[in-house]
């Protein structure tokens, strides 16, 4: 996995070199036990040209939310979430669409018109922009964010509760959504998912997205 | 040929490379010159090996270069904010995203080592630390963007064709 994420890295190359790379010299793996930050970054995946006007219309999400300055949120004070933030151009102000189960969700716009999510909770915090998305759509009406170390995420109209799924279809963690956000009340990790779908109001399946390699 | 003319000849293009995956186009040629203008200066100095030097030298003029850039812009005198932005890595944006979310220390080990294709011992005359420690920074910083990564792809779905 590890070797992989160079070789992923390398193909990233902003400037390829012609030359092939010298192979890195073998790493000596330290004893310690890295301690894994909950912090997350993911991108996501949003149409800007959707966006026009009031945030609601631009998510397609009816949560318009309340406006508050960017850096008065705690993540903005996680040295890594911060720098990603600064990254991405965060706006300086986002819209606070609510709190679900101990789970706040945040949207924002850029001066690009590509938009950025932040989420945060005692489990996971994470930021991450646009690009080219397809969410929210009847493809993609649902987003988890970040993918499952908390089952919680956005979910356009119409949606009415999303659900994990385990390989036999069966139920594994569920939760209605509010004003286009949702939170389970249990948390992850919930390895035997493999698929989450989003159901209207009827319990009529609208959309499922499979975990990927499951 | 002189030996400064040798090096220049020799590592002027990966010194440019260098600095294109890290700064945009608008600083990258005066610190290019910075650089080779430090190391005929130190000619001396420069190992036999430059080409880790080189970076290194470069590494620390771009950082000053920034520093100038940040005083100018808190003066009202500066440069548009794009101008300080690094170039991500391309055509994979979940990684751009993930790698965003590392600390510069974490990323420039892993550059060195991804994109510079440089050995970890290397990589530590680049970074001005041990061997050992550039071992282990590489190790935890690897390990930290592959956490990442896993966790930002548990789901892709649609976000696979989001990629750039």
């Amino acid at each position: 996995m590890n070797n992989d994420v160079i070789a992923r890295l390398a193909a990233a190359n902003p400037v390829p070199t012609d030359a092939p790379l010298p192979y890195p010299e073998p790493v000596v793996a330290p004893t310690r036990r890295i301690v894994l930050a909950l912090a997350l970054a993911a991108a996501v995946a949003l149409p800007a040209a959707a966006f026009a006007g009031k945030l609601g219309d631009l998510l397609g999400l009816s949560n318009q939310g309340t406006t508050v300055a960017t850096s008065s949120i705690d993540l903005s004070k996680d040295t890594g979430l911060d720098d990603a933030m600064q990254q991405l151009a965060f706006p300086s102000a986002m819209h606070l669409l609510g709190t679900r189960n101990g789970v706040s969700f945040y949207a924002a716009r850029r001066a690009d018109g590509d938009y950025c999510f932040a989420i945060e909770s005692t489990v996971a915090k994470g930021v991450g922009c646009d690009l080219n998305g397809t969410f929210p759509s009847s493809a993609r009406p649902i987003m988890v964010f970040p993918p499952l170390i908390q089952f919680a995420g956005f979910a356009a109209d119409g949606v009415a509760s999303v659900v994990g799924i385990d390989v036999s279809g069966n139920t594994v963690v569920s939760a209605p959504v509010s004003e286009n956000l949702f939170a389970s009340t249990t948390r992850g990790p919930f390895p035997s998912v493999v698929a989450i779908e989003a159901l209207d109001k009827n319990g009529n399946v609208l959309a499922t997205e499979r975990r990927a390699g499951r | 040929m002189g030996r400064f003319e040798q090096i220049y000849e020799e590592h002027r293009e990966a010194i440019r490379a260098y600095l294109q995956r890290r700064a945009p186009e608008s600083l990258v040629e005066d610190v290019l010159s910075e650089t080779f203008l430090v190391c005929w200066r130190n000619l001396d100095r420069v190992p036999d090996e430059p080409l880790p030097w080189l970076y290194a030298v470069a590494r620390k003029t771009l950082a000053n270069q920034r520093r100038k850039l940040a005083r100018e812009q808190r003066a009202g005198v500066a440069e548009p904010p794009s101008a300080v932005v690094e170039p991500e890595p391309v055509g994979d944006t979940v990684l751009a995203a993930a790698f965003a979310a590392l600390s510069e220390r974490d990323r420039e080990v892993l550059r060195l080592v991804a994109w510079e294709g440089l050995s970890l011992s290397r990589a530590a005359v680049v970074l001005g630390c041990s061997a050992l420690t550039c071992r282990v920074r590489y190790h935890r910083a690897k390990t930290r963007l592959a956490r990442r990564l896993e966790a930002t792809e548990t789901f892709r779905g649609d976000l696979k064709g989001a990629m750039r």
